[in-house]
């Protein structure tokens, strides 16, 4: 080992990120070189130095605020577990009833007259609940969930994102780690992200209505691979992000402009509390979730950009 | 996905509380302001409670959160202060103004007092004070390093290099030991 490859691996070797056979010929370079002995122990020192630089403690109010934040934290997701909970609990009930209601129409019981010449026994009348106008109010709200049985619950299953998928695509998208490519060229990103990820489709084309592209970069979404890509559109932010579609099993499929005509937004646009919009889609097999703070329009015409794209 | 969530908080902060002194301190070194770094440190443990689900049990919990508090410091912190002047000029470092000559011992002692250290790690760029920092004063290997930074460890190896070796010169300037090595001021020094 020579100096110049001494001085290479000193780093390593004070790290102790060497190999013990480098280890040992660096030593033997070093007994025997007076430059290198100088170099490996102004080294040691430095590292020395820095190891025994005084770090600050973290105050005591900190630990303590930061605790109460965590815990109210930890309460506040329970509160929303349970609450979860209970409305899933209420909507399976009502279903039930619904469903009962409507198959085993109600019998509903009328009080006899008081007087007079009928005979003193109760009038029995077989109704259906939706018709019935003297209904219990129990089939009154059974009646209303008529109205949500069958297609339209699978719709609302479907466009119902998970809150914490929610959650997280709303993260990448106000703070999104640093793009790994930056050109507004889609060609360019597309060859980049094809040979990151396997992905052959074509970046979303916004430029004719005025999105520009700013770049992309890998990222994950539920937990697998996708390609996360970023938009200028008006000075407002458009996320793409393309993953596999068949990780989301009842994912909205629109392969075509007709198929997306057909569509109903509600099926695949979420808005967020904060004023965001969040379609999850797929077509042509890869899995596409649009973000973005810009109007109802941007999304309508991004989505018609993916869509409009043959592959 | 379950829909009951639990309360975890409890668990988590049997993980994070004894990493809270480290990357409190450590903010203190990237911001250089106790405020900032008490933002920083909240923001990071809000945020790794807040993903504590996609923690893999039985990985390195410290290293996970060093990795969340660099992420917003990249993405966040650094936009704060973008349009301040973070680094005090090199010319300044280089020509001395700067080594308090009250604080100093000898000249030809190779004694550094605290201060003094401080202040040549203040010199470097984040770049290089961040992963020296990692390396030297908590020890992560240089493979949780490059996944706290998130970066290749080539990365991480020469940075540790250019830092070590960017800090050599500035304490070696501070001490004045050494005037032909000693770079005039203005003089721009390579790394």
């Amino acid at each position: 080992m020579d100096c110049r490859e001494t001085e290479k691996l000193l780093t390593l070797y004070i790290d102790g990120e060497i190999s013990k056979a480098d280890a040992r010929e660096l030593e033997g370079h070093v007994k025997q070189c007076r430059r290198c002995t100088a170099l490996f122990e102004e080294a040691i020192e430095i590292k020395d130095l820095v190891r025994r630089i005084p770090m600050e403690k973290a105050p005591a109010d900190l630990r303590r605020q930061i605790e109460l934040q965590i815990a109210a934290s930890g309460r506040r997701s329970q509160a929303f577990g349970v609450l979860r909970w209970s409305a899933a609990a209420a909507v399976l009930a009502l279903a039930v009833y619904g469903g009962y209601a409507w198959f085993f129409p109600r019998t509903v019981v009328k009080p006899a007259p008081m007087a007079g010449p009928q005979p003193q026994m109760a009038a029995v009348e077989t109704t259906a609940p939706s018709m019935a106008s003297d209904v219990h109010p129990v089939s009154a709200v059974s009646n209303r969930m008529e109205k949500f049985s069958g297609s339209t619950l699978s719709r609302l299953r479907k466009r119902t994102l998970p809150p914490t998928v929610l959650e997280n695509l709303i993260v990448e998208h106000v703070r999104p780690l640093p793009p790994e490519i930056q050109t507004p060229d889609t060609d360019s990103v597309a060859r980049w992200y094809a040979s990151k990820s396997g992905f052959y489709a074509p970046p979303p084309q916004l430029a004719s209505w005025g999105g520009r592209m700013e770049g992309g970069r890998m990222s994950r979404f539920q937990d697998r691979e996708a390609v996360q890509l970023f938009y200028n559109v008006n000075g407002k932010r458009v996320t793409v992000f393309m993953f596999r579609a068949d990780m989301i099993e009842d994912i909205v499929k629109i392969d075509s402009i007709e198929q997306l005509e057909k569509t109903s937004e509600e099926e695949y646009v979420n808005a967020t509390p904060g004023g965001r919009m969040v379609a999850l889609f797929s077509h042509s097999g890869i899995g596409y979730s649009v973000i973005t703070d810009a109007d109802a329009d941007v999304m309508r015409q991004t989505v018609r950009a993916i869509v409009s794209q043959t592959f | 996905m379950s829909l009951w969530k639990k309360d975890r908080s409890k668990e988590f902060m049997a993980l994070a509380a004894p990493v809270m002194d480290a990357l409190y301190g450590t903010a203190m070194k990237l911001t250089r302001n106790e405020e900032t770094a008490r933002d920083l440190v909240q923001d990071s443990y809000l945020k790794a409670y807040k993903y504590f689900d996609t923690f893999e049990a039985g990985t390195n919990f410290k290293a996970w959160l060093f990795r969340i508090m660099t992420r917003l410091f990249y993405d966040e912190y650094n936009e704060r202060k973008r349009g301040q002047e973070i680094f005090t000029p090199l010319d300044d470092v280089l020509s001395g103004t700067l080594a308090d000559p009250d604080a100093r011992s000898n000249a030809g002692e190779r004694r550094l007092l605290a201060a003094e250290i401080q202040r040549a790690l203040d010199q470097l760029p984040e770049d290089f004070r961040l992963p020296l920092i990692l390396c030297d004063v908590h020890e992560f290997s240089y493979q949780e390093i490059a996944d706290i930074l998130e970066c290749p460890i080539g990365t991480v190896m020469s940075r540790l290099f250019r830092a070590r070796k960017r800090m050599k010169e500035i304490l070696l300037n501070m001490n004045g030991t050494d005037e032909a090595q000693t770079p005039h001021a203005g003089q721009i020094i390579p790394f």
